[in-house]
């Protein structure tokens, strides 16, 4: 609202009012004003003409040809091979059988960057590479990653499917105890690496090794794990972007958010101060949290460790919530969910 | 505990041309080609209308509209059904379009010159936009409309030529209901603004 001459305008809520977008009280308040002030009604008048205007305003019409480009553009699409994909694709049973529990999950990057090959192992994967198809390179490997990191880790495929992440653990535990990051004898590359996770550059000095080469490393390792974080948003980020969703400062959030936060499950209800009470032991009880979704006053979305996912639902569970069973289905607006659900179904 | 229930809203009313939709999409998730042609038929004068609106250069519309079906295509089996067809199409042609856009390096220059750089309309006694002549009323639209940052041509389109909700729009542009009530207040004051003090 602006002040003038001693009476306030609502400049601020012509526009809605115009639109009928307005709630009751507001709308009365405004009718209240219009009767008596003629800035105002001379104002709502130009809002009126601009929209007005802004609607009429000619569109070249769709060339002709457009619809049989597209159609072209879509068949070349469709020849160009499947496997550039192929770290996205998870069977639509899966995907169907994790809304049928209302919850999905996303892994902690951290546990990725737990579980990713040393540097030290990559030296020997001299015929790795060719398992990575040529035509995809290095950035479209990184925008794959969360999504590929996903669908092995909440899904929990065949053993066949998870024996990369446990070797590579094994194979780090081994170092652990060997107080440095010397190789493991005997330890093979596993074959799949490469095809799973883009390898990181070969290192160019020589790897220290023993115990003095430790704290050396651990720093190391730290800002690898910084840098490998900033990655993994760029690529969630980027993949994002390329569902076209959000673009800017919503997707970097979202992508944030996707490789720091582990299980997220939102329901709308129908007493929020009570839901809320409720969700906020859950969160307690399985280390997570609460947030609301904005703008619905009566949304929330319950984020826990994924760790915590069959404690999280058997809570759930016992807490009389109905409709863990139907499929999760997050309004619009909600964009970070629903984004998740888009590229995990991917 | 309240009584949980999932966050899809059942009451939604679905017309003709949403069930014809449906059953379209249902068809070119299970690889009919030639269903997903017949959604591009049907669905692209409004995707075309809207990244017109907020490019206004029609060679960067035809490109972009080519990315949304693209994209539409090959996002088509995670499209759930919760929001209409078409809310999911525009979201996807709005964030390209503002993404190409981005891109652009003039666009962006031109965007960091706002019209609210303006300030106050120069003429002592503009004149009021209402009282203006439709031709030249048009005129001074289309240029004022040029000096707008896209993402609010955006909002503009799907309010003004769309007709759309506010709801629908804060769906199409994941914004917050209340950010579109102000940024669509905020857009027409300063056109209003620019219309009336262009000459």
């Amino acid at each position: 609202m602006s002040e003038q001459g001693g009476s306030v305008h609502p400049r601020d809520l012509l526009s809605a009012y115009l639109d009928d977008e307005l709630a009751l009280d507001e709308r009365h308040a405004v009718d209240r004003h219009l009767a008596l002030c003629e800035r105002c009604r001379r104002d709502l008048l130009s809002l009126r003409a601009l929209a007005h205007a802004v609607a009429e305003e000619p569109v070249p019409a769709v060339p002709p040809e457009l619809s049989m480009r597209i159609s072209r553009t879509l068949d070349e699409a469709q020849l160009a091979p499947i496997r550039k994909r192929r770290g996205f694709v998870i069977p639509a049973t899966i995907a169907a059988t994790a809304a049928a529990v209302g919850i999905l999950a996303v892994v902690q990057m951290r546990e990725r960057i737990a579980q990713a090959p040393a540097p030290i192992l990559e030296a020997p994967k001299a015929s790795a590479p060719a398992a990575v198809p040529e035509e995809r390179t290095r950035d479209e490997a990184k925008e794959d990653r969360p999504a590929d990191v996903l669908t092995k880790d909440v899904f929990q495929p065949p053993p066949s499917a998870v024996v990369v992440p446990q070797r590579q653990a094994d194979v780090k535990a081994k170092q652990n105890e060997a107080g440095g990051f010397a190789p493991v004898p005997g330890s093979e590359p596993p074959p799949v690496v490469a095809e799973a996770v883009p390898a990181p550059p070969a290192p160019t000095a020589p790897e220290p090794q023993g115990r003095l080469a430790a704290p050396f490393e651990r720093d190391a390792a730290k800002k690898e794990a910084g840098a490998e974080r900033e990655q993994a948003v760029a690529g969630a980020r980027a993949r994002l972007d390329s569902l076209g969703y959000v673009a800017g400062k919503a997707s970097t959030a979202c992508a944030e958010r996707w490789v720091d936060t582990a299980v997220l499950a939102s329901w709308s209800v129908t007493n929020a101060d009570a839901a809320l009470r409720d969700l906020e032991g859950i969160a307690r009880a399985t280390g997570g949290r609460v947030e609301r979704v904005e703008p619905y006053p009566s949304q929330f979305a319950l984020i826990v460790p994924r760790a915590q996912l069959s404690t999280l639902v058997a809570d759930l569970r016992r807490h009389g919530v109905s409709g863990l069973e139907a499929p999760i289905s997050p309004e619009e607006g909600f964009d970070c969910v629903r984004q998740r659900i888009d590229v995990i179904s991917r | 505990m309240a009584s949980f229930r999932p966050m899809s809203d059942p009451g939604v009313l679905r017309d003709a041309a949403a069930d014809e939709d449906a059953d379209l999409v249902a068809r070119a998730k299970g690889g009919d080609r030639r269903a997903f042609d017949a959604l591009v038929e049907r669905h692209l004068p409004r995707v075309w209308r809207v990244v017109y609106r907020v490019l206004r250069q029609r060679e960067d519309t035809e490109d972009v509209v080519q990315e949304v079906f693209l994209t539409a295509h090959r996002s088509l089996r995670e499209f759930r059904g919760d929001a209409k067809l078409s809310t999911w199409l525009h979201r996807i042609a709005v964030t390209r379009a503002l993404n190409h856009a981005d891109r652009a390096a003039e666009k962006v220059r031109r965007a960091s010159e706002p019209i609210e750089a303006a300030g106050e309309p120069s003429s002592p006694a503009p004149t009021p936009l209402h009282a203006l002549e439709a031709k030249e009323l048009r005129r001074r639209l289309a240029d004022c409309l040029e000096k707008v940052p896209e993402s609010w041509r955006a909002v503009l389109a799907l309010r003004d030529a769309e007709q759309m909700a506010y709801e629908e729009i804060a769906s199409v542009l994941g914004l917050a209901l209340g950010t579109v009530r102000s940024r669509l207040a905020r857009a027409r004051q300063l056109l209003q603004q620019c219309v009336e003090a262009a000459s």
